[in-house]
């Protein structure tokens, strides 16, 4: 079939109009999944090619992702310049949790995190 | 009022049903009718699934949220002197299923799909049974006013989920919804009338999509 561009991934499932609502619908049945055909019984069928099923493209992905993983690295410290004079350096956090690095500090130069704070209270 | 018309209208609870006017804080709690049966020495735990709500047709949006799984037939109608009321009426269904809304015994198309906003056209309020189908967010909304009555039933479907390698824009630009059900057809080999879009997003981009039986007559379940 020719949707005029690469079909990636399809799933069909079967919805009958009998039976009760509090069923449990029908699963899904995944037909193409990342680019391969595969049904049971036949040898799966690549149709387009992606990082799942071609093994260049694969390297490819995996090369870019530990590229990305070592700049951030090397990077701890971003220094922003403006007309060749450093005007600022802003830290990049890696040791910290959570995917947008603002959970609790994990690590600290290999130590858990110790924080040299003293609690007062006052009576 | 609406109610239930599946077969386990009185055994299976879907209250109670939320009614919200849509704008304001306004919100009805229904619960269903409590049948007055006696199981020997206990009372009958039978309830029908009947929900008569007290409601402003002044043209409003209300939404109707079902605490159990919605039924599968339901039938709504509305009563008013008020003789140029209405409203449109949204049931937030917990998955996409599809579904058809029959009036007088024959089925009311989806609006129009609107390329602009990537569903099918809002419900202008024209004649009572204007529906659309609401994809990702599974709401399905219809149009209802004095003196009418509406079944929104099930039907028999193959649902199918396809993921492209394209943008939105570009899918768009090459003819949409459209130019996908013409391609689909001419595939399967089957007539463009029985597919129907449920929903299209980005991710690359996903077409959401049903197959139904070219001969299903919605008459016998009304």
């Amino acid at each position: 079939m020719d949707l005029g561009t690469p079909i990636l991934d399809v799933s069909t499932t079967s919805v009958s109009a009998s039976g009760s609502a509090s069923s449990t619908p029908a699963a899904a049945v995944s037909i193409v999944s990342g680019g391969t055909v595969s049904a049971p019984g036949y040898s799966p069928i690549i149709i387009t090619r992606t990082v799942t099923n071609d093994a260049a493209m694969a390297a490819a992905a995996a090369a870019t992702a530990t590229a990305s993983a070592t700049a951030q690295t090397n990077a701890a410290y971003s220094t922003t310049t403006s007309g060749g004079t450093s005007t600022g350096t802003t830290y990049v956090s890696t040791d910290r949790d959570g995917g947008a690095s603002y959970d609790v500090i994990t690590t600290n130069g290999g130590s858990n995190f110790a924080p040299n704070v003293q609690v007062v209270v006052k009576k | 009022m609406f109610e239930s018309e599946d077969e386990d209208t009185e055994d299976r609870s879907m209250q109670p049903v939320y009614i919200s006017l849509n704008g304001t804080k306004m919100a009805n709690k229904l619960n269903s009718m409590m049948d007055h049966v006696w199981d020997g020495f206990y009372s009958g735990q039978k309830r029908l699934s009947r929900f008569p709500g007290l409601i402003d047709g002044n043209q409003g949006v209300y939404n109707l949220t079902f605490t159990g799984s919605p039924a599968k037939k339901l039938r709504f109608t509305y009563m008013s002197q008020n003789k140029t009321g209405g409203m449109t009426l949204r049931i937030a269904y917990p998955s996409a299923v599809s579904r058809s809304l029959v009036k007088d015994g024959k089925k009311v198309e989806y609006n129009q799909w609107n390329e602009t906003i990537h569903m099918y056209g809002a419900i202008t309020q024209t004649f009572c049974g204007e529906n659309r189908y609401v994809g990702v967010v599974n709401i399905f909304e219809f149009y209802l006013n004095t003196g009418c009555t509406i079944h929104i039933i099930p039907r028999d479907a193959i649902q199918s989920l396809v993921r492209m390698e394209w943008t939105m824009s570009s899918f768009f630009a090459n003819g949409g919804t459209t130019s996908f059900m013409d391609r689909v057809a001419g595939g399967l080999g089957i007539h463009a009338s029985t597919i129907k879009i449920v929903s299209v997003y980005e991710g690359s981009l996903v077409v959401n999509y049903e197959v139904t039986s070219a001969t299903g007559n919605a008459v016998e379940l009304a």
